[in-house]
Order: structure tokens, then sequence, then C-alpha cells
């Protein structure tokens, strides 16, 4: 009888630690980095612009930012306001705003959160494509965003929802990774 | 139904790649596509667009079906092929490769089917390649019962080897 008690304490004490570790993964891979109460930033920037150019002189992308907070203990900047803009070798740009960003010292890549949009800039007038999500990472040496969270994509043609994309500036791919779901506008009868 | 194709198409699969440069969406995993009573399920569903419109969708799958109620009141017709090519401006589907499309008790098979939504009228038969004859097609009518069918025999043209002759009657 006594057996019979142990062994379904330790199936209890695996299951919780199962759940724990599920919970952990479930963790976003990019949470805010937590800089202490106390921390102080050891420098501080205002409307922030910074620029980058291709081997041919021209410009690919830019940065901007309100302010900039960095904090050396943590190893990050905290960005307000941030705004990307990135050109593709065929001219085609985008725009991808947020609330709040942060960069790690150690890492190209920047997080954008709160309200990420990104929309194309220079598209026909009958193209425009703007994507909504919570926040994303953008890889500046590729090109590429990338987020696992739920996105929308808005076209005058078409709403789309899915759950993690992966948006290629350089080759003007978009990949929706889980639970795609597209709404083509009926065409107006001739 | 007539009015399916005033309809917003929705299209949901596991994951999808956009590529705006050629306009082209490729859906996969679990592919459905619905337009009004319009259904097509496939594993793989290419869309071409045009300014945004859909022009053309394909999809491909072991095999791809299609169903739609073309007319209130008739049965549901059926189709299924390797490879279904949904023309949305012309309303129609091409069936591809193992094609069979049935209407009430109405069945045809073949390699490549054409169906015109609108007027109901049907192409079968494929291009004989240079000294081939050319694939065979089946076409199997249910003899009429005492009341009248439901649904009217569809109209079929049979392309003459080799070269079909998509015709209207």
């Amino acid at each position: 009888m006594r057996k019979q008690y142990v062994v379904l304490a330790l199936a209890l004490l695996a299951g919780i630690g199962l759940l724990n570790l599920d919970r952990v993964k479930e963790m976003p891979v990019t949470a805010t980095p937590v800089v202490s109460g106390n921390e102080e930033a050891d420098y501080y920037g205002d409307q922030l612009y910074q620029r980058q150019y291709n081997a041919a002189g021209q410009l690919e992308q830019s940065f901007r930012a309100a302010t900039l907070q960095h904090f050396p203990l943590s190893a990050v900047s905290h960005f307000t306001r941030p705004r990307i803009i990135t050109t593709a070798e065929d001219g085609k740009m985008w725009q991808i705003d947020a609330l709040t960003g942060e960069a790690l010292d150690q890492d190209e890549r920047l997080t954008l959160r709160e309200q990420v949009e990104i929309r194309s800039i220079n598209t026909p007038a009958d193209d425009p494509i703007t994507i909504h999500t919570d926040w994303l990472n953008y890889h500046a040496g590729q090109q590429t965003a990338t987020t696992d969270a739920p996105v929308v994509i808005r076209h005058p043609a078409t709403l789309t929802e899915a759950t993690g994309m992966t948006l290629n500036v350089a080759d003007r791919t978009l990949q929706l990774h889980h639970q795609v779901n597209t709404r083509y506008v009926p065409q107006a009868s001739e | 139904l007539p009015e399916d194709f005033n309809q917003e198409v929705v299209i949901v699969s596991d994951r999808a790649e956009i590529d705006r440069q050629a306009g082209v969406v490729i859906y996969q995993g679990d592919v459905l596509l619905t337009q009004g009573t319009l259904r097509i399920e496939s594993d793989r569903l290419t869309v071409v667009s045009t300014e945004g419109r859909m022009e053309k969708a394909t999809a491909e799958g072991q095999p791809a079906r299609y169903q739609q109620q073309i007319n209130p009141g008739s049965p549901l017709t059926h189709a299924h092929a390797q490879r279904i090519d949904y023309l949305a401006a012309n309303q129609e589907a091409i069936l591809i490769g193992n094609a069979v499309l049935r209407q009430d008790s109405n069945e045809i098979t073949g390699e490549r089917i054409r169906y015109d939504m609108n007027t109901e009228v049907i192409s079968a038969g494929q291009p004989a390649d240079a000294g081939e004859k050319p694939a065979r097609i089946k076409v199997i009518f249910q003899p009429k019962t005492a009341e009248p069918a439901t649904a009217p025999a569809p109209a079929v043209t049979v392309p003459d080897a080799p070269v079909p002759a998509e015709t209207q009657p």
C-alpha cells in the first residue's frame, strides 16, 4: 500500500516539473532584458539618427529613435520610438515603427516592441502593404524581420492573419509560419 | 451558386510564402479555399494575383479536391485530380492528371477536363503528342429513371483525336 503512495508522489512531482519546463519554454526568447531597478544609464541620446550605405554608396538602411539609454551592467540599449527604413536592391523600401526597442551590446539584432508596424513605402498606389504585430527582431545584416507573434497583413485586396513571420527585404518575400488565414476581397464584376 | 463568384475567397493553410515581386502566394499544408459553395482542398495552392486580385489558383494534392453547388436545388458537383487550376475571372476549373468529375450520378474521367461553371460545359480530352494515341476519356451517363432527373446531364464535348477542339455545343 505504501509503495503505491510513493509511486503516486513521484508521478505528481514529475508532472509539476514538466509543467514548469513547458512554461519556461513558452517564455519568448526575446523577453525584455531586465535592467535592475537601480542601474543607471552610462550614456543617453536624443533624436538618434544612424545611416548605413551599401558598397555602391547608396543609402541602404537608416535607424532613428527619439531617445536612447545605454545600461552598461545589463549591456543593453533601450530606445523610444525607434524607426527603421530599409531599402532592397530593387529600390523597394520598407519602414518599421514601434513604441519601444532594445539592442544588446553583443548582438546586431534590434528588437522592436509595442504597436510594431511594417509598411511598404514606395509601392504602386494599389499595392501598399502594412503588417502589424506585437514585437519583432530586425537583423540589419540580412535585412530580415522575424517574429513568433501573431501578425495581421493588410493589402487593398486581401487581409491575412498568421502566427509567426519572416520578412526578407532583399528578395521581397514574406514567410508566414503557422495558422494562415487569407481573405481575398470579392472581385467587382465587370 | 451563381453568386459564389461575388463572394469573398477565404484561404486557410498551415503556412504560406508571399513573393511580392512575382505577385505569387504559395500556401502549403492542409490548404482549404472556399468561396460561397465552392470548396477546393489541396496540399499546396499557388495563387497568382494581378493588382491584388486573384487571377488563378492552382491546387495540387494526392488528389486535390473540388466541390461546388452550381445551381440552387441541383446536387453538388464533385471533382478531383492531381492538379486543379481555378481560373477565377473565367469561372472555370481545369482538372489535370487522373481527373474525375461527378455530377449527380454522371461521371467523367480522363487526363484533362475543363469545366465551365457558368455554362456547365465540360470539355474532356488530352492533346496527343506527335505519334501518340490520345489518352482516352470515359463518360458514364446514368439511364433516365421514370421521374425527370433532378439535374440535366451536363453537355460534354469530346475533342476529335489528335487535336482537342474545345468547342461549345
